[in-house]
């Protein structure tokens, strides 16, 4: 009689148990479907976001070798490790793929550039901080300013951007210094326009000014000097 | 913190690049007004025109057609008919 009710007990133990341990592990399957549903969108949005970078990265390599213009998609696409249509599965056209990059490109410059930049550095360091940000990617901007007419209208209201930005920075540390009597009063358009055709004129003859190597890295000092003795009331160098 | 303005695209990197120095804000100090509420389309486009002409010494209207167009992709006016 205890055997059968111990039975009894143990039977409804196991069938309580049962229910509760089918619907646990339901209830646990669900969830595990549901975070291996999760985890492969995961997984495929990081693989794409991967395949992106990619392109964009190996785009930039093969605007600075080939030109901007000359570039092939099909060589982009081998740098980058996937087939010719996967390019236009993440760029519907050619000029997309170029502006992103373009546009990518600007953001890391304006970036770096407010990040390092603070309110009270004075021009000269302002202008060495530009010409360090430029020398990371000299030869991609050197293509940029070289074929600006003829790209995209997007890409150029990009750099017109960018420059807007540098100007600002530049005038902002300027005008203390303006203020103070150490350098040239200016309107803030001269101060930036002055000093970047001047790279760009270096830039764009580089053949002529630097054989081998960054030319910003490797001259950039002389920009600097030479610029701000033109701007100086007096000659930084006596400092 | 590190966010790109929706009104004019500028990087906020500091906490002063925002408007009214919230980093809260998807907009920056520039396309904010006075009481740190945010610009109209139009005071937009007249802010960063004069700014065109300002920095790079550009031609007024020349720097509001590249106003209008470096406008025209941000995330508050792109959807603008």
């Amino acid at each position: 009689m205890f055997n059968i009710l111990l039975l009894r007990i143990h039977k409804s133990t196991v069938e309580l148990d049962n229910v509760d341990v089918s619907a646990y592990y339901e209830s646990k399957l669900s969830e595990s479907e549901l975070s291996l549903k999760d985890m492969i969108a995961k997984s495929r949005k990081e693989k794409r976001e991967d395949t992106h970078r990619k392109l964009i990265d190996s785009a930039m390599k093969h605007f600075e070798l080939d030109g901007i213009s000359g570039a092939r998609t099909i060589d982009i696409a081998n740098t980058a490790g996937v087939s010719h249509g996967t390019v236009f599965l993440h760029f519907p056209t050619r000029d997309e793929l170029l502006v992103t990059v373009m546009h990518d490109f600007g953001m890391r410059v304006t970036r770096k550039m407010r990040a390092d930049i603070d309110a009270d550095m004075g021009i000269r360091t302002v202008l060495k901080t530009h010409l360090a940000t430029l020398s990371e990617y000299e030869d991609l901007y050197a293509r940029l300013i070289s074929e600006l007419n003829t790209l995209p209208e997007d890409v150029q209201v990009s750099v017109v951007s960018i420059h807007s930005a540098i100007s600002h920075s530049m005038y902002s540390a300027a005008k203390t210094e303006m203020e103070k009597g150490l350098i040239k009063r200016m309107p803030m358009s001269f101060l930036f326009t002055t000093w970047i055709g001047l790279i760009h004129h270096y830039l764009q003859n580089k053949r002529f000014y630097c054989v081998e190597g960054s030319l910003l890295k490797k001259r950039g000092y002389e920009l600097v000097d030479n610029y701000m003795n033109l701007i100086s009331e007096r000659n930084w160098k006596d400092e | 913190m590190s966010k790109i303005c929706i009104c004019c695209g500028m990087p906020m990197e500091k906490k002063e690049d925002f408007a009214l120095g919230d980093e809260s804000k998807d907009y920056c100090l520039y396309c904010a007004r006075e009481d740190g509420s945010m610009k109209s389309y139009e005071e937009c486009v007249a802010g960063m025109t004069g700014f065109l002409v300002q920095s790079q010494g550009f031609d007024e209207a020349a720097a509001r057609e590249m106003a209008i167009k470096n406008l025209a992709k941000l995330p508050a006016w792109k959807d603008r008919n």
